[in-house]
C-alpha cells in the first residue's frame, strides 16, 4: 500500500519534475523512485518521448506565405 | 536573428510602419506556429496571423512595455482563435483528414523523423479540449513560461500548472492510442 501511495505522489509531480520546478530533495525522492519502480520509469520516459517531440514538432511558413501575409497586413493598414 | 530593442519598441508604440515590419518579420513564424498548434488548420492559422499582426497594429499605442512584444501578440493570437472559432460555432478546430480515426499513426523511425513527429503531435493534440491544447502549445511547444502563460490566459500561475499536468496526461493517453 505505500508503494502505491508513493507512484501516486509521484505521478502527481511528474510535470513538475520534468520542468525542474520542485525542490532538490523532491526531485532526489522522486529519481530514487524512478529508480526502484519500473511502471513509474515507463511513465515518465513516456512522458519524455511526448514532450520532446511536441519541442521537435514545428509547422512553418513558405517564403511566399510569408511574403502574402505582409502585404495583406500593411493593405489592410492602409485602407483602414 | 534581429534583436528587438527598446527603441524599436518605442517606435512601434507611435505606429512607426518600419518598426512595424521588423516586429512581424522576427515573429512571424514563431507566431504562425503557436497558431497552427492551437488550431491545426493551415487556412486557419494563416488568417489568425493576418488579424494578430493587424489588431496589434492597430492597438499598438496600448503596448505599454509590461511584458514582451511577443507575449503581447500571442495574446493577441489566442483570443482571435477563440472569437473566430466562437464565431463559428465551430468546436472542432482540426482538419479532418488530421483525425481520421482509421489513418495509421506515421513511424518516426526514418528520415523524416522532424517531419513525421509533428504529425504525430498534430494527431494527438486534436483531440484534446481546446483549453488543455492552448496551455499545453504555449508551454511545451512554444515554449513560453508559466508566467507568460498566467498572464495571457489571466489563469492564476498554479492554475497552469494544473491544466498543464492534465493536459499532458490526456497528450500522453491519445498519443499512445494512437500507437496501437
Amino acid at each position: 500500500m505505500k508503494e502505491k501511495n508513493e507512484c501516486i505522489d509521484v505521478l502527481k509531480n511528474l510535470c513538475g519534475y520534468v520542468d525542474n520546478d520542485l525542490s532538490g530533495k523532491c526531485c532526489e525522492e522522486i529519481e530514487k523512485h524512478l529508480r526502484e519502480c519500473e511502471s513509474c520509469r515507463s511513465e515518465f520516459e513516456n512522458m519524455e518521448e511526448v514532450l520532446n517531440l511536441c519541442r521537435k514538432s514545428r509547422e512553418s511558413l513558405t517564403k511566399e506565405e510569408k511574403k502574402r501575409i505582409m502585404e495583406n497586413v500593411f493593405n489592410r493598414i492602409e485602407k483602414e | 536573428m534581429h534583436l528587438i530593442d527598446k527603441e524599436l519598441i518605442e517606435k512601434f508604440k507611435k505606429k512607426d510602419k518600419e518598426a512595424f515590419s521588423e516586429i512581424v518579420e522576427e515573429y512571424s513564424d514563431r507566431l504562425y506556429n503557436l497558431i497552427y498548434k492551437m488550431v491545426l488548420n493551415r487556412d486557419d492559422s494563416m488568417d489568425i496571423l493576418q488579424n494578430t499582426f493587424l489588431k496589434t497594429y492597430k492597438s499598438a499605442d496600448k503596448f505599454k512595455g509590461e511584458s514582451s512584444i511577443y507575449t503581447y501578440l500571442a495574446a493577441i493570437a489566442l483570443n482571435e482563435a477563440r472569437e473566430r472559432f466562437r464565431k463559428e460555432k465551430r468546436f472542432l478546430f482540426f482538419d479532418l483528414d488530421i483525425i481520421d480515426e482509421e489513418k495509421q499513426i506515421p513511424d518516426i523511425s526514418d528520415e523524416k523523423e522532424k517531419e513525421n513527429a509533428g504529425e504525430r503531435i498534430n494527431f494527438a493534440l486534436a483531440k484534446l479540449p481546446e483549453s488543455f491544447r492552448e496551455v499545453l502549445v504555449m508551454k511545451d511547444i512554444d515554449g513560453l513560461s508559466l508566467k507568460e502563460i498566467s498572464d495571457i490566459t489571466g489563469l492564476s500561475e498554479g492554475g497552469v500548472k494544473a491544466r498543464l499536468h492534465r493536459a499532458r496526461m490526456l497528450l500522453k493517453r491519445m498519443f499512445n492510442e494512437g500507437k496501437e
